[in-house]
């Protein structure tokens, strides 16, 4: 049955919201992490319980129903659950996360490769895509790894095979691409298949991954942006695909040591970092210029948030804290997931909406409009995941070892001439 | 000399180490003018929103010894004040060459732009909370501690960049186990009377050197999430006796 009131009363809501938003700052949640995460947890197995084998690709209230299984983000859901599992000692969630990668091996082509869209059984499958399969290889190998069983792995391989049998004579992905244009965010397909090759130590895998991730550092700009960072054509690229390749080539950097993966990494989410913490905001859709439009029309400024792509980037500033000790990106990373915390119901009586997190905040907004992606609360479960390892990893750090161990820009400080009182 | 000394909010505007470095300015026979920003009722309720949320309704506890006296009325009277809406204005562009001033001092003016830094003969000072060039922007003094243990304030000559400016001073200010972030950006306000006083004197006798900082050489930090608040509390309170 349609959710329309709910729809009208969240827009209402979060109308308000953002009007205030103008005039007040939104305070910060700083508390109850394991809290959100739980309720986000919670959220994805009502997904995965409607999900006929898979994860339910969305709740969309126009309708009042779950979608069909999205089997290009049930792959990277895999790895989440296991996560989660291992933080709250649950075998279940890793249960739930084989169950998944059982089902994603039944829903895979016979090329190997992963469908497109939701899988509709009526329908049957459809046509292949190359970013689709990469995400697909990132279940594969961590239900692999976590099972040691030989199955899973035989699944990545031949996902990896597709996605090696299908570029240009330069190794570059040029077919079975979303909406047939090129995307820089395929440099997540990269990283998969440098974790296939990780695992299996066919060279082909990484000749593959490298010349596409090489294809991405050609399309970035000097002032971080990427070329070929839209879904879609005549569209301006968001958040969510920019974060995509930004991940994927950080990640890469982290499985080669290739530099510069890193450093047109880090160009891109400096840039986003600096956005975010001197405008107080990061809105949806970018032009070249780094400014705010309307998903088409460069009249408007788009004024919401993706929510999935601002927690996307939360997980790349904790992750380059990590790699390269910079403090100031987890300081951002917290900021930004505890606003959206404001943003998740946790004590709605509509289960399909409690935990949930929406496409835009607010809900209008012109990515994923009306719904709640499942690939929201997977990053969001994510994101909240590394966060509090993170604040627990700093908590019991005493202090001068934190210092010891963070880079800190000016190497050339004098710390010899200062009275400490 | 003449000093033009740019502020905002005319209104609320009590902080009791502004009011005793201007009356030592005075005392020091500078000739010493006020021009404050977002005068109006409606610029202060915003700025109160935006910066503290509802809780600005609420009376503000202070660590300052000395009785609060609002800097406006108190001047008003004695030397040449003026208040507009915007310091970045025409009008204030105008008010500051009626001042005719030597040199600007920023005293919590927010943004100033172009037009107006270049209105003095000289240029524009400011006490910055954070060793220059390697911590910019806000939340330096616990960025600093965070990463060193330690708080300098640096004067500089305000460019249009973000801190970036030539550095003409730098003061450490000591820190005890007895401090929090509280009292420690009490003690760099209450220290940085001392070195602008300091600064305005080497200006004043012309014995005083610039150092050129580049943007690479520093970093602009932002404002600090809680967690890490509590972390700097944390290394404070284990600082040597």
């Amino acid at each position: 049955m349609t959710d329309v009131l709910f729809l009208v009363r969240e827009s209402i809501n979060d109308w308000i919201v953002w009007q205030k938003h103008a005039w007040l700052p939104i305070p910060l949640k700083t508390g109850l992490d394991e809290r959100h995460l739980q309720k986000t947890i919670d959220w994805l197995m009502l997904a995965i319980e409607n999900g006929q084998g898979g994860v339910s690709s969305h709740y969309n209230p126009i309708s009042g129903r779950w979608m069909d299984p999205f089997p290009e983000t049930t792959g990277y859901i895999i790895p989440t659950l296991f996560d989660y599992a291992a933080w709250s000692e649950r075998k279940d969630y890793a249960e739930k996360a084989i169950g998944l990668t059982d089902w994603l091996i039944q829903a895979q082509l016979d090329n190997g490769a992963c469908m497109q869209g939701n899988y509709v059984r009526k329908k049957g499958k459809t046509a292949p895509i190359i970013f689709n399969t990469g995400q697909n290889i990132l279940g594969f190998l961590r239900t692999f790894r976590e099972t040691r069983e030989q199955v899973y792995l035989d699944a990545a391989n031949k996902a990896g095979k597709f996605l090696v049998d299908h570029t240009d004579d330069k190794g570059i992905w040029n077919q079975y691409l979303h909406h047939k244009i090129p995307h820089t965010y395929n440099s997540r397909t990269s990283w998969a298949l440098l974790q296939l090759y990780e695992a299996t130590g066919t060279e082909a895998y990484q000749d593959i991954a490298r010349a596409n991730l090489d294809w991405v550092v050609q399309q970035q700009q000097v002032n971080g942006w990427f070329n070929h960072c839209n879904f879609k054509p005549d569209e301006h690229p968001n958040t969510h695909g920019i974060a995509y390749t930004t991940r994927g080539l950080l990640e890469s950097y982290v499985l080669t040591n290739e530099k510069k993966y890193l450093d047109s990494a880090l160009l891109t989410a400096h840039k986003m970092h600096r956005i975010y913490e001197i405008r107080k905001k990061l809105l949806t859709f970018w032009d070249a210029k780094w400014k705010n439009h309307g998903k088409f029309r460069k009249t408007s400024k788009g004024p919401y948030y993706c929510l999935t792509g601002n927690i996307q980037f939360s997980i790349i500033w904790m992750k380059l804290f990590l790699l390269i000790n910079d403090p100031t990106y987890a300081s951002s990373a917290f900021k930004m997931l505890d606003t959206i915390k404001h943003f998740q119901h946790t004590d709605h009586s509509h289960p399909a909406v409690n935990g949930g997190i929406k496409g835009s905040f607010p809900i209008y907004g012109r990515y994923s409009i009306g719904k709640f992606p499942n690939w929201a609360a997977k990053f969001f479960a994510d994101a909240l995941l590394l966060k509090i390892g993170l604040m627990d990893q700093l908590s019991r750090e005493p202090a001068d070892e934190q210092q010891r161990k963070h880079n800190y820009s000016n190497e050339n400080y004098h710390t010899t001439s200062v009275s400490q009182g | 000399m003449k000093i033009t000394i740019l502020l905002r909010y005319p209104k609320v505007e009590k902080n009791a180490w502004k009011l005793q470095l201007i009356e030592q300015l005075l005392d020091r026979g500078y000739t010493v003018s006020i021009l404050f920003g977002e005068s109006s009722y409606y610029r202060h309720l915003k700025a109160a929103l935006k910066e503290y949320g509802l809780t600005a309704f609420r009376q503000k506890k202070t660590l300052e010894a000395a009785k609060p006296v609002k800097l406006y009325p108190h001047f008003e009277q004695k030397i040449a004040v003026r208040k507009v809406n915007d310091l970045n204005s025409k009008q204030a562009e105008a008010i500051i060459r009626e001042f005719a001033p030597d040199y600007l001092l920023l005293l919590g003016s927010g943004i100033i732009r172009k037009n107006i830094l270049s209105l003095p003969k000289h240029f524009a000072v400011h006490c910055h909370h954070g060793y220059l060039p390697d911590f910019r922007g806000v939340s330096t003094a616990e960025w600093s501690v965070y990463f060193t243990g330690q708080v300098y304030i640096t004067t500089h000559i305000v460019d249009p960049g973000v801190d970036t400016g030539d550095i003409l001073k730098r003061k450490p200010i000591p820190l005890t186990r007895e401090d929090s972030i509280a009292s420690m950006r009490l003690k760099c306000r209450e220290h940085s009377v001392e070195l602008i006083l300091d600064t305005f004197k080497d200006l004043e006798s012309g014995d005083y050197k610039t150092h050129k900082q580049t943007a690479e050489e520093g970093k602009q930090y932002f404002q600090m999430h809680p967690f890490f608040k509590e972390l700097v509390e944390q290394q404070l309170k284990s600082l040597p006796e």
